[in-house]
């Protein structure tokens, strides 16, 4: 590595140019290279396909007048979701709805988690939880 | 060993000089890395577009280290690899402070960050650039610019162009006051983006003032450079709202009117460019 660094310097048209600019160069250089092959296929190969929500509830705690589920909802598909609707159901053992929560979640980019809580009266752990998209915008 | 010595000072010389190109860097970037939208944009707009956008960004940024003759520019390859160091300087930069902000999470996917960080190296690389010419010691003043003639004027307004409308035209008020104006608003905009420009660069008194050519009417003078100079940052607007996915769905009179709210910034900073540059 430092053999080539040597030879390169040798050819170099500015005898004067640091050793530090070449090396900030070549990163810019690097980055920039690296940065437009990654957009460019990421333009061609992913384009804006929806997928799958997938939710997981993370912990629940008791607050003292109710209780708070704290979940994350995975975006499974390429497409940004903006102003994700989100329902949290929960439900007895004949799945009836005891109680329902939503929550509007900002932004969920393209295969990417995105964390909230639920505010419940009854405690989501004797019950059943659902959660759901409901819905979104395309950012 | 000799040579080690002297390869020590200039060494030393030029971390002075990166250590300016940073300030200029943050100087320049700041408005952008404090403004939401720029965050959002940079992570959602269309992959291809950002792209272009940097592409775009390269031949200006070389012209600029070419035309400003910074530190040892003599060659083209040098100004290149200026160029490339500014780029470094800014997204360097980019990542630190959005880090220390929390915008950047190490959990966000990879193209979050890659979008994040490229856009907001724009307006960064254009200031580290301009830091290490411009803001950098006196003694150098006698060689600070090299003679361009009428392209390296067109060039200065493109950069200021650039620079201004690419800080203005994340935000969503360009919409927003787009929407608002009828066309006479439209109509007296252009007027006075034109008007504002020329009294910059000849009539106020600004340092750096241009004296007219004794042999070059106004009329002229202001066709040469005024009218062209303001086509251009026009151009620049539509450019950057067009990369910014700002013109998608849109209707045409409402891109008209987009690109006119946003070349009144560009066009200042096309004015002010010829001025300080």
């Amino acid at each position: 590595m430092s053999s080539s660094k040597t030879k390169r310097a040798s050819h170099r048209p500015h005898p004067e140019t640091p050793i530090l600019e070449w090396l900030l160069g070549g990163i810019g250089c690097a980055l920039v290279i690296a940065c437009i092959a990654f957009l460019i296929y990421q333009g061609v190969n992913d384009g804006e396909r929806p997928g799958r929500l997938i939710s997981k509830v993370l912990s629940v705690t008791d607050t003292g007048d109710g209780y708070v589920a704290r979940f994350t909802i995975h975006n499974a598909g390429s497409q940004a979701l903006a102003n994700l609707h989100v329902r949290a159901r929960l439900l007895d053992s004949d799945r009836r709805e005891v109680e329902r929560a939503t929550v509007v979640i900002d932004y969920v980019p393209g295969h990417s988690l995105q964390q909230g809580g639920f505010y419940f009266q009854h405690d989501p752990r004797k019950l059943e939880v659902e959660i759901r998209g409901e819905g979104y915008q395309k950012p | 060993m000799a040579s080690r010595t002297y390869s020590w000072d200039s060494e030393r010389a030029y971390l002075v000089g990166l250590s300016r190109a940073f300030g200029g860097a943050l100087l320049f970037a700041l408005p952008v890395l404090m403004t939401m939208e720029t965050w959002d944009l940079g992570a959602q707009m269309n992959r291809l577009r950002l792209a272009v956008l940097i592409v775009g960004l390269l031949p200006l940024l070389v012209g600029l280290a070419f035309y400003l003759g910074f530190e040892r520019v003599t060659s083209l390859f040098d100004a290149v690899l200026d160029a490339f160091v500014a780029i470094a300087v800014a997204a360097l930069l980019a990542i630190a402070i959005l880090f220390v902000f929390g915008v950047l999470d190490p959990e966000d996917p990879a193209h979050e960050w890659i979008g994040k960080i490229a856009l907001q190296g724009i307006a960064g690389s254009i200031g580290a650039l301009l830091a290490q010419s411009q803001f950098g010691q006196a003694k150098r003043d006698e060689h600070r610019r090299r003679e361009g003639g009428v392209f390296a004027e067109y060039f200065f307004m493109a950069a200021g162009a650039l620079f201004l409308s690419a800080n203005v035209a994340p935000t969503e008020e360009v919409a927003v006051i787009a929407h608002m104006m009828n066309p006479w608003h439209a109509l007296v905009l252009i007027i006075l983006s034109l008007a504002l420009m020329h009294a910059f660069v000849y009539v106020v008194g600004f340092k750096g003032q241009h004296a007219r050519a004794e042999h070059v009417s106004l009329p002229r003078e202001f066709v040469r450079f005024t009218v062209i100079g303001y086509l251009l940052a026009a151009a620049i607007s539509a450019f950057i709202c067009w990369c910014l996915g700002r013109f998608d769905g849109v209707a045409a009179t409402e891109i008209l009117s987009i690109t006119i709210v946003l070349a009144f910034p560009a066009a200042i900073g096309a004015a002010a460019a010829r001025l300080v540059l």
